[in-house]
């Protein structure tokens, strides 16, 4: 389970991963599956997660239940969350831009 | 829709053809060619939708989205295919260059200057390089020049072999030096008889035949 930072650093790292043929290596020789967690919008990390429920008032179970809900059972699998996150960078106003020989 | 891809244009963040060349490095790493064209499939419906935003409209057409399909699988087996090209290529950069260094070492191991080992055989005996080399090393080198080129046999710039015709009467029993004596009967049996030498001295004279 891949949950890195959701700001553009941590996004740009389990990018660098999905790209490369690390995962798929490892995935095909290990027999395992890899999923990638996206924490909710407004969150970091983790840390903020459980800091964001603690101001609530939730104690530590309730704050590993939300985790595991709200986190980890809407991970999705590596290639998966890859192939959404290149198309989502789609930018309608990006142009093309030719540079150099033709 | 090629075009977006070409190499030679530098491709905006977000726009079509750098998400389009982002699938196709994708499926090219990650994927084999038949998981690559199950997934080609369903990514170029997506890619259609994006294709459509692109060019203001609300929908292509099937023949577009089948030409955008047959393009992502393309460009993607042509990446594959680039990269299996530049992966077998340092491959054999990388066993060239460790035989080109090992050959060295042991060459300079023995004190020479020589790198495939030719002249191994003058320099010392089969016994001590054996020795030095080992039994892996000395086997290419270690060969009677004969032996050498029966090996290069087959090899560009190599001198066919001469066979030597044997014929099969050679190999019979050879026959009688004087056979033109059959049939005679002598007085004197051998030379020596013959000069009144005895028998047992012969030797010490001259050597009878």
């Amino acid at each position: 389970m891949l949950c890195l930072d959701s700001d553009d650093a941590g996004i740009a790292a389990v990018e660098r991963l999905c790209s490369g043929s690390f995962l798929m290596n490892a995935a095909r020789s290990h027999s395992v599956q890899f999923l990638v967690a996206s924490l909710p919008s407004g969150m970091k990390d983790p840390g903020d997660f459980i800091e964001m429920r603690r101001s609530k008032n939730k104690d530590n179970r309730e704050i590993a239940e939300g985790f595991r809900k709200d986190v980890i059972s809407r991970a999705t699998d590596w290639s998966d969350w890859y192939l959404a996150n290149v198309l989502d960078s789609y930018d309608k106003n990006a142009a093309r831009e030719a540079v150099g020989k033709l | 829709m090629s075009s977006n891809v070409t190499t030679s244009f530098t491709l905006k963040i977000g726009s079509f053809g750098s998400v389009f060349k982002r699938v196709s490095e994708f499926l090219a790493t990650s994927q084999g060619p038949a998981e690559r064209t199950k997934s080609a499939v369903e990514i170029s419906g997506k890619l259609a939708k994006i294709m459509a935003v692109d060019s203001n409209r609300t929908t292509i057409s099937q023949a577009a989205q089948v030409q955008l399909e047959s393009d992502l699988i393309d460009s993607a087996s042509r990446i594959a295919n680039a990269k299996e090209a530049i992966k077998r290529r340092a491959e054999a950069a990388s066993e060239e260059l460790g035989t080109n260094t090992q050959s060295l070492l042991a060459s300079l191991s023995r004190g020479g200057t020589s790198t495939d080992g030719t002249d191994d055989i003058e320099k010392m005996s089969r016994k001590a390089f054996g020795k030095l080399a080992g039994a892996s090393q000395i086997a290419p080198s270690a060969k009677k020049p004969y032996q050498r080129l029966e090996n290069n046999v087959g090899q560009p710039g190599a001198r066919p072999r001469r066979r030597i015709y044997r014929p099969s009467s050679e190999k019979k029993a050879e026959p009688s030096i004087t056979p033109h004596f059959a049939g005679f009967e002598f007085e004197n049996q051998s030379d020596a008889d013959w000069l009144g030498i005895p028998r047992n001295k012969v030797g010490v004279y001259v050597h009878a035949k």
